[in-house]
């Protein structure tokens, strides 16, 4: 919106229109968000493929560093077994299987064993299978039902049965068995009755139940959990080497609460990252419109300027730099103005005085040529009715005259010849001189101010300015008034007013109002304004008019600062 | 009293053996008691405990002297909680000490190897601390006697807390168990199983866990525990094994997502001092004795002395190794002497024990055929009270089980 006479320019912008601010921002935005689209882009890839290489390099080699625990727990029980079966009092046992009890170094050796808490029992048996002696008795077992279907591996000298899972409220075993043999020739068997939930937690470093879970998988048929319990088959993620023939860890998918809150934050992030993006868009947008904002209006005004419109002021609550811009701007044009103004003004000036001196050559001489006459006449003239007719004759030569000297003094005012004038005289004697005329028109005159206040200007001009304002605000009361004339002291000028509670006149009319031969009145030069305000400009002071229609009129006339005493300025 | 200083000297020197006679020149020979505790080792306060108990016993039977009981001289023995070490110095208490009476034992398998070599050399064996009730059943023999609560009525007492405070008309209480990996543990939950049928309380199994004696990391088995979700975590854990599930568990959910209950040691009074501030409030907890229950004067004596001498209070070991004490120089008395092994017998058999366990009007009586002592089962829930420090929760809530009039039996097998 662009407003004219004082008031600011204000735009609506078409969003379409794509100015210099706009391209330059829009050219930010996108320069900014290509590459971080292309970073973010390249980074969620680069992490998502990182994370899954990190989680399967770390499965893999856990897993096989627990193959190889469980490989090491096993061999380890083989050792132990070795070292039993090595025995000359094992071999003595069987070799002497009437003699079913144990020699006392091998029972205690066999005790001493059985106290591990991965062995339920030592168990020796003869070469059917029947067993001959438990280690410690009281945990001599029965055959399994299912003992036919057990998995049954033999390694080497080794025989791995089971796993036989846990039932009837008891833990689940396996056993470890191995011959003892005299001669090259089997004699028997000695077995290690193992806990299966040492074997399985030998697993426990896997335990993930958030994402996997590890199983002992023996020939595909038999699963076991961690905590040697039989499981539920799964879907595989991962699956170790044979840590024994048939034997395998095996990871099978778990509840994965990671996964949906992995997709979860991985779309949060994505929305975020879209939302940041439309919010950068949107401040760029405001950027650009209230950048845009703020130089229509200079480019507006600058073409107004253009259009030799002076009157078109730009806002200039602009931020930084394009408010001191509109600052500037304002000054420039104001300056701008009253240069023009001025120019055109001394050109009139200079026209008008031509003129002037024309019109006063051609006519103030025939004029003083037609006065004598008439006075002449008007001598020796003894008719009444024709001695009122040459009155009439001189008043309006005298009137012409009058035209002529005004026009003269517009064109060509005479330079002030300053000295001190003691205002409050000057305004009784304009009191005086008016009173006449203010009694006709029923107006009633106050003067006031500072009584001893001393101005440094050309009386005469003085004199004639109170004299024109007063005569004009009696003027503007033509049903009665009160005309005040007030001259006071601020910050050091010296400050005349001349008020009336009269007509007043409208902002057309006071635009106007200084212009010569500019007038309201159906008779005048339009030349008493005018004349006014070039004395007041001579005399080194500025005129103001304030007036509302209806109310009245002020006219406010500062000089620069003298002091209240005579002499001091 | 110098033997005292004698005793917490060498046992500060980690002394194998301990040799502790009243004071006072008897007459005749004094009756031998060989006492096998682990006095070193995760079981160790147990045995601690029970050396000053057994000190307490004798001060007491001294006291009692003019009441006809006999001079007894105990020798204490470390086992280390090791089965062919504890049946080596039982051999050797019996062949060379020539002692009369075995007695003592944590665990119930070393109890049974430990039974089994004293009744092979006809030797009483007084069991004051292992629970389980084989030694009481299948491998009971004329010569074992118990004189603690054991695992079954623990078990009995715990189906009758369930039944009345957990039972659910409408659906199957489901119940996982935990317990460690050995006859003590089977048995527990055998008798548990059993005990909730013959109370008519419907349960299912939700799953059954057998970490190892003395085990250090529960978390698996915590793991498969939730992953489980059960009603009621009962679990049988006793000593420090129960300490470290404890202290393991409390980092999980598994005590805010089950009621957790332990009926024959979970209440021992080592376990609440231990965890302080840590032991969760609301377990249902037991033990063979209780510091702040019985509420009697008798039971406050025995506490506050204990404390007196060893400077904390007594777990439950203290209890049954007093009891031990005291029923050998009864039955001694009983039978005027050692002579006659049948008379003894008899004694023990016919025993009746005023403890400092037993609530008022209630003695703790044996019955003559499982030769297991019947004593009141109280059962409660942990809350804050800070009487006997350094424990700030100790059990409350109480519920009383006075023991049935002869050892219970199993109708059948449990499955």
């Amino acid at each position: 919106m662009l407003s004219l006479g004082g008031r600011c320019l204000r735009l609506k912008l078409p969003f379409t229109r794509l100015n210099l601010a706009r391209r330059y921002i829009w050219g930010a935005l996108v320069v900014a968000l290509i590459p971080l689209a292309l970073i973010a882009g390249l980074y969620d890839r680069y992490s998502a493929n990182l994370l899954n290489n990190l989680v399967t390099n770390r499965v893999e080699s856990e897993l096989e560093a627990t193959a190889a625990k469980l490989d090491n727990f096993l061999a380890t029980q083989v050792n132990r077994l070795e070292n039993i079966v090595d025995l000359p009092d094992t071999t003595a046992f069987f070799a002497n299987h009437e003699d079913s009890d144990l020699r006392p170094l091998l029972a205690d050796f066999l005790r001493i064993e059985t106290e591990s808490p991965d062995i339920y029992a030592i168990e020796l048996a003869d070469i059917d299978g029947n067993t001959l002696q438990t280690i410690p008795s009281n945990r001599y077992r029965e055959k399994p039902d299912d003992f036919s279907t057990l998995p049954l591996v033999q390694h080497g000298a080794v025989t791995i049965l089971g796993p036989v899972l846990p039932k009837n409220n008891r833990p689940g075993w396996f056993l470890i068995s191995m011959p003892v043999k005299l001669n090259q020739e089997t004699i028997g068997m000695v077995s290690l009755r193992m806990r299966l939930a040492s074997l399985s937690e030998q697993m426990s470093s896997l335990v993930e139940p958030n994402v996997y879970r590890p199983h002992i998988v023996v020939f595909d048929r038999v699963r076991l959990s961690a905590v040697g319990t039989a499981a539920e088959p799964g879907i595989e993620t991962a699956g170790s080497r044979q840590f024994f023939p048939g034997w395998k860890i095996q990871l099978v998918k778990g509840r994965d609460i990671y996964k949906e809150p992995r997709t979860y934050i991985r779309y949060l992030l994505m929305v975020a990252a879209a939302s940041s993006a439309l919010c950068l868009v949107y401040l760029f947008f405001q950027l650009s419109e209230r950048l845009s904002r703020n130089l229509q209006p200079l480019s507006e005004g600058a073409r107004a300027v253009a259009n030799g419109n002076f009157s078109v002021p730009v806002p200039e609550d602009a931020p930084g730099e394009l408010g001191i811009l509109a600052r500037s701007y304002n000054q420039m044009r104001e300056q701008l103005g009253k240069l023009i103004e001025s120019r055109i003004d001394v050109e009139r000036r200079a026209a008008l005085g031509n003129m002037a001196a024309g019109i006063a050559h051609e006519i103030r001489n025939p004029l003083t040529t037609v006065s004598a006459t008439v006075h002449g006449l008007k001598r020796t003239e003894k008719d009444a009715e024709r001695l009122q007719m040459l009155d009439v004759i001189s008043s309006e030569i005298a009137r012409v005259d009058g035209a002529i000297s005004e026009l003269l003094n517009y064109a060509r005012p005479s330079e002030p010849e300053k000295e001190h004038v003691a205002i409050k005289e000057i305004l009784q004697s304009i009191k005086v001189l008016i009173a006449a005329t203010a009694y006709e028109s029923s107006v009633v005159v106050n003067i006031s101010g500072q009584s001893n206040l001393v101005l440094l200007l050309d009386q005469a001009h003085l004199r004639q300015i109170l004299l024109n304002l007063a005569l004009n605000a009696i003027e503007a009361m033509p049903e009665g008034g009160h005309l005040t004339m007030r001259a006071y002291r601020n910050k050091g000028s010296a400050v005349l007013e001349v008020s009336d509670d009269g007509t007043g006149i409208d902002d057309d009319t006071k635009a106007k109002v200084l212009r010569p031969f500019f007038t309201t009145k159906s008779y005048g030069s339009g030349l008493g304004l005018s004349i006014t305000n070039l004395l007041v400009e001579a005399n080194g002071g500025t005129m103001q008019i304030e007036s509302e229609t209806g109310i009245g009129t002020t006219v406010t006339m500062t000089f620069p600062g003298v002091d209240t005493k005579r002499g001091k300025s | 009293m110098t033997w005292m200083k004698r005793i917490q000297g060498l046992c500060l020197a980690g002394c194998a053996a301990l040799s502790i006679a009243s004071q006072s020149v008897a007459q005749g020979q004094p009756v031998k008691v060989g006492c096998l505790y682990p006095l070193t080792g995760p079981a160790g306060l147990f045995g601690r405990d029970s050396s000053v108990a057994i000190q307490m016993a004798l001060v007491h039977i001294r006291s009692q002297k003019p009441a006809g009981y006999p001079e007894l001289e105990v020798i204490i023995e470390d086992t280390r909680s090791k089965s062919l070490r504890s049946e080596q110095i039982a051999r050797r208490l019996i062949e060379e000490e020539k002692v009369d009476f075995l007695c003592g034992v944590v665990s119930s398998s070393v109890a049974r190897a430990v039974s089994a070599e004293a009744a092979r050399h006809e030797t009483f064996f007084i069991g004051t601390d292992h629970a389980s009730p084989t030694l009481t059943t299948e491998a009971l023999n004329p010569y074992y006697f118990r004189m603690s609560n054991g695992t079954r009525q623990s078990m009995l007492a715990g189906a009758k807390y369930i039944r009345e405070s957990y039972q659910n008309p409408d659906k199957p209480l489901s119940i996982a168990f935990i317990g460690p990996d050995y006859e003590y543990g089977y048995q527990a939950w055998d008798d548990l199983r059993e005990f909730l049928r013959q109370e008519g309380v419907k349960f299912e199994i939700a799953g059954e866990y057998w970490p190892r004696l003395f085990e250090t990391d529960y978390s698996i088995y915590i793991q498969q525990l939730l992953d489980s979700p059960a009603d009621i975590v009962v679990n049988g854990h006793w000593g420090l094994d129960l300490l470290t599930f404890v202290k393991q568990a409390r980092l999980s959910t598994l005590f805010e997502s089950t009621q957790f209950m332990n009926f024959d040691a979970g209440g021992n009074f080592e376990i609440l001092a231990e965890l302080g501030n840590d032991m969760p409030l609301g377990l249902v907890l037991s033990a063979r004795h209780h510091v702040n229950w019985p509420p009697t004067d008798a039971n406050r004596t025995f506490v506050d002395e204990f404390y007196e001498i060893a400077g904390r209070y007594p777990s439950y070991a203290a209890q049954g190794a007093y009891a031990g004490i005291l029923a050998i120089a009864e039955a001694v008395k009983e039978a005027s002497g050692m002579s006659d092994k049948e008379a003894i017998r008899t004694a023990l058999e016919n025993l009746s024990l005023s403890l400092p366990e037993d609530p008022d009007g209630f003695s703790s009586v044996m019955d003559p055929t499982s030769h297991q002592l019947l004593q009141v089962q109280a059962i409660g829930k942990t809350i804050f009270n800070k009487t006997y420090k350094p424990a700030s929760v100790l059990i409350g809530e109480w519920s009383i089980y006075y023991p049935p009039q002869t050892w219970p039996t199993l109708d059948s097998n449990p499955d």
